[in-house]
This record gives structure tokens, sequence and C-alpha cells, in this order.
């Protein structure tokens, strides 16, 4: 049966809306009865861009396209720069904006993509987003991925960032959908709106990053405006502090905070916090496997990409892939103490930017804090460290700089401190 | 900038990270065992030298590749320091 016919029969007799934001509600029929766009061009294998958004016609489409066995590759108007780039490495035929949609002649052809076909499977790309050298291109088998949605799980009203070009938020969307849910869109991604949306909507979980957590520490909001119906906060796709999170656990003692892990290369990756205050964290479910070598964890997964389309693969001959994450394992859970890239090596001492950031962020009226090793002829690196304080405070340079001296050996000190906003992606991530 | 002036700068520097228990003179050297400054005061002394060079307008460089291929003369004295200091200042 297709995907939307699925749907149908699960929407029957469900009046609720699937998505509410701030201009209105939108219910399941009201996707299913929008005018369709004429896909008659569009062929099974075809690779199809929608540049789209989490509205009536770019979800209908989607699901039109899943339907039609091609390899989707979800865009938003927020990326327009680099759409060129996007459909070339992605081996795009057919792009559909708005209304429009154009075939893009080409001869060129990759394996990966070529396999997708002859299996008749669907398929997904997605773009990383890293901040070094270019996105690569993620080829996902759709197909296998849909599989999981056949089992009904349980679903809790909850905020999404509808990222329509995001792992996590098609995830969200399709779990959403198959599971006759309801997903929240906040009006901005200000602390002050996500708060007032969660008390509007009675929102049960909502999905953060420790950036986004320190902002709402910082505004003096929490407890106060934080609503009842709150049971979950999840936070991941930055490494958290432990006094963050101490701290929230205190301020917010009904609430249950949990880790999320994952990477648009390994699919969607189940993961148990160890408990609410605790940074320890299991990885699992029965297609995954864990192992670390040399402290950095590596992830074996069923539901991995197929391939990058423009980069090399990085799994190994056994199909390992290296998170370059840094861990700690305590009884089969595991602690992120860092990215492999945010070793510091001063003088031949080696310790994580985080050490540093974690002293810092305890100094009152720290809000946000960046550690760096900076090259320098004489050891090697050395840590600059970059501050950002709650809005209208200054604080005293040399009485911080005493307290980090108290605080840290020698070679981990910043040898410069700069007052400055710690820069934060749209995804609530330090850039 | 007048040479002068750049040892002044080096040694006033120098003194403050020392918090002024030392007389510091130009033919001190500023490496090897002798040194006064360890690793971490030196590479202290030249980030307060990139201050310092930002507030008369020039870029005090010593991490650079060519600086680096350089330093082990540029760190040989006080003087050899205050000298590469004015150099760059004329720059």
């Amino acid at each position: 049966m297709k995907i939307l016919d699925k749907l149908k029969k699960r929407w029957e007799d469900i009046d609720h809306p699937f998505l509410e934001h701030s201009k209105g509600k939108l219910s399941f029929k009201e996707i299913v009865y929008h005018k369709s766009l004429d896909l008659s061009d569009v062929n099974s294998g075809d690779v199809v861009a929608l540049i789209g958004d989490f509205d009536p016609q770019s979800i209908l489409t989607l699901l039109q396209l899943i339907d039609k066995n091609v390899i989707l590759v979800p865009l938003t108007t927020e990326t327009k720069s680099q759409h060129e780039y996007f459909f070339q490495s992605a081996f795009v035929d057919i792009i559909i904006d708005g209304n429009t949609i154009k075939r893009i002649h080409h001869n060129q052809k990759h394996e990966l993509i070529e396999n997708l076909r002859s299996q008749k499977h669907a398929g997904l790309v997605l773009f990383s987003t890293g901040t070094t050298g270019r996105p690569k291109a993620i080829l996902h088998d759709l197909t296998v991925f849909m599989k999981r949605f056949e089992t009904p799980r349980p679903t809790l009203k909850a905020i999404n960032f509808l990222l329509f070009d995001h792992i996590g938020g098609l995830n969200t969307l399709l779990h959403t959908l198959f599971n006759k849910g309801t997903v929240v869109a906040p009006r901005s991604r200000s602390v002050e709106d996500i708060l007032a949306t969660c008390e509007e909507h009675k929102i049960e979980v909502l999905p953060t990053t420790p950036t986004f957590l320190r902002m709402m520490l910082m505004s003096g909001l929490i407890p106060d405006k934080v609503p009842k119906s709150l049971r979950i906060i999840t936070y991941g796709t930055e490494r958290m502090d432990q006094p963050t999170l101490d701290l929230l656990c205190d301020l917010l003692p009904y609430v249950d905070f949990r880790q999320t892990f994952g990477m648009s290369e390994l699919g969607i990756v189940r993961v148990k916090s160890k408990a609410r205050n605790s940074l320890f964290m299991k990885i699992g479910g029965e297609d995954i496997e864990t192992r670390v070598v040399d402290n950095v964890l590596e992830i074996r997964s069923q539901t991995r990409m197929l391939g990058y389309l423009n980069a090399s693969s990085p799994f190994n001959e056994e199909g390992w892939y290296n998170t370059k994450d840094i861990v700690e394992e305590c009884d089969g859970y595991y602690k992120v103490t860092g990215r492999t890239s945010d070793v510091i090596n001063v003088g031949g001492l080696k310790f994580m930017a985080s050490e540093v950031e974690r002293v810092a962020l305890q100094y009152d009226d720290v809000s946000l804090v960046k550690a760096e090793g900076k090259p320098n002829p004489i050891t090697g690196q050395h840590v600059e460290l970059t501050v950002q304080l709650a809005k209208n405070i200054k604080i005293d340079k040399n009485k911080f700089q005493i307290f980090l001296n108290k605080a840290l050996p020698s070679h981990m000190l910043p040898m410069r401190i700069k007052f400055s906003e710690v820069k934060v992606g749209h995804r609530f991530k330090k850039d | 900038m007048k040479y002068n002036k750049a040892s002044e700068i080096v040694i006033t520097t120098i003194s403050n990270l020392l918090a002024g228990k030392v007389e510091v003179k130009e033919e001190m050297s500023l490496i090897g065992s002798e040194s006064l400054l360890d690793s971490m005061k030196l590479v202290e002394l030249c980030i307060a030298l990139e201050d310092i060079a930002d507030e008369y307008d020039f870029e005090f460089d010593w991490t650079s590749e060519e600086a680096m291929s350089k330093s082990r003369s540029m760190f040989r004295s006080v003087a050899a320091l205050a000298e590469e200091f004015k150099k760059q200042s004329e720059a």
C-alpha cells in the first residue's frame, strides 16, 4: 500500500491537527486535499530536489515523491546560496520550487544512486552542516528508513523546529504523521517565545541544545515561566556540561532531562540517559553496535547511510564509523568529553577545550564560553577564551582571571580572554 | 617606532609579568636555562606585545611560519625581541 493511502486510513477519524503554529493549525485532511502538483513527468529513480517547508503543498509533494520511489533531496530557501552546489553534488534531475517543476539534463551517474534505482528503492539525500570543508551529500535508502514507522509508537506533544532539510526534522514529521500526533512550531527560536509556546500549547517535550539551555538559565525565566505540562527536555548536538545540567535539574525537579545523540550519516540512533542528572548515556537499539578505540567512540549501524555522493566513505572495511567523539565509558554507558579536534596540546600536555569551558562557566554572570587552542612557536598551542556575559552585566577581568588561576593548572590557563558574543548558529550550536 | 621605545615596552611588559620582582636588562636571554621566563610566561609576553602593537596600529607577528623560522633569534635576548618589535612596527 502507498504511504499516502496508509496515512489517509490512519487519520480517517481523527480531528485534531497534526501541526500547530503561530498562524494557525494544519490538519492532515488539509494536506491530502491540497491541490496537487502535476508530477506526471517525475519518474521512479529520478533525483528530485524539493525546495519546501512544513506547509501543505511541500508535505503532500514529499509524500507523493516517496510513493514514486524517487531519490529525494529536501532543501529550504534558507540555503538558497548553496543550491547550485547541492544540485550538482546530488546529481539532481528535477527541481521542484513552489509550483515550478524543472528538469535538468545531465549524463552523470553515481554507483550508489544506480544501486537504489535497480532495487526500485526510494532515496534521501541530506547535506552535512560541518564547519570544515564543503557540505557532504549523505545518501540514505529511504525505503529502509520508512520501515521504522510501520510499528505504532506513542507520541507526546512536542515543539519542533521543523527543519525540512534535516534528518531529525523529517523523522519528527513522519513519526507524527504515522502515529497521529501533534507537533507545534514556535513563533521564533528565542527563549521567551519558546517558553510562551510551551505554555500556550501545553507542550510535553522540548528538544533543545546545551547552548539554548544555558541561554534559558541566563534569561531568568526558569523555573517560573516553565509550564507544568513540560515533562521532558531533550538536549543534544553539542556537549553538555555537568554544572549546567545540575542547575537545571535543581530548578526543574519534575522535568526529565534526556540526552540525544546522532548524526545524519548513521540514521536515527536510540539513546537512553543513565539518569536525569547524568551525562552518561546508552547508545543502542537492535541495529546498533558501539565500541571505543583510543578513547574515541565508533558506531556500526544497520540503518546507516549508503555513502557520500561527493566524498569517500567514512566507514572502515568492517563498517565502523569513527564519531570523532572522545568518550568515557562506565558500565556500558558513554559520556562525551569532547571532540578529537577539541584536544589542545600545550607544551605536550593535552586536555580538552571543554575542561577550560566547564570551569569558566562556573563564574557568576558568564553566559557562554568558547575555548580554543591557538598555534604558537613556543608551546605549540595556547588557550584563548571568548566569554559572553549575561545581558547588561560587566565583570572585573582581573577577578575572573584570579578565579581561573585558582581553578586551572597553568598550561590550561587562557593566555587571552576576549569579552564578546559567542556565535551561535540557527540550530543553537556554537559556530 | 624608535628602538628605545620598543625596548622600554618590552622591558616594562616583562617586568609586569614578573610582578616587578627582578630588574630586567636588555642582555637577559629569553630562552634557555638562564631565561627568567618559563615557556608559558614567554607566550604571555608575546600575546601582551600583540595587544600593545594593536594600540600602535601594527601587527606583531610571532605565530606565522615566517615568524616561527626566526623565533630562536628573536627570543635570544630582551634586546633582540625589542629590535624585532621595532622592525615590525616599521613594516
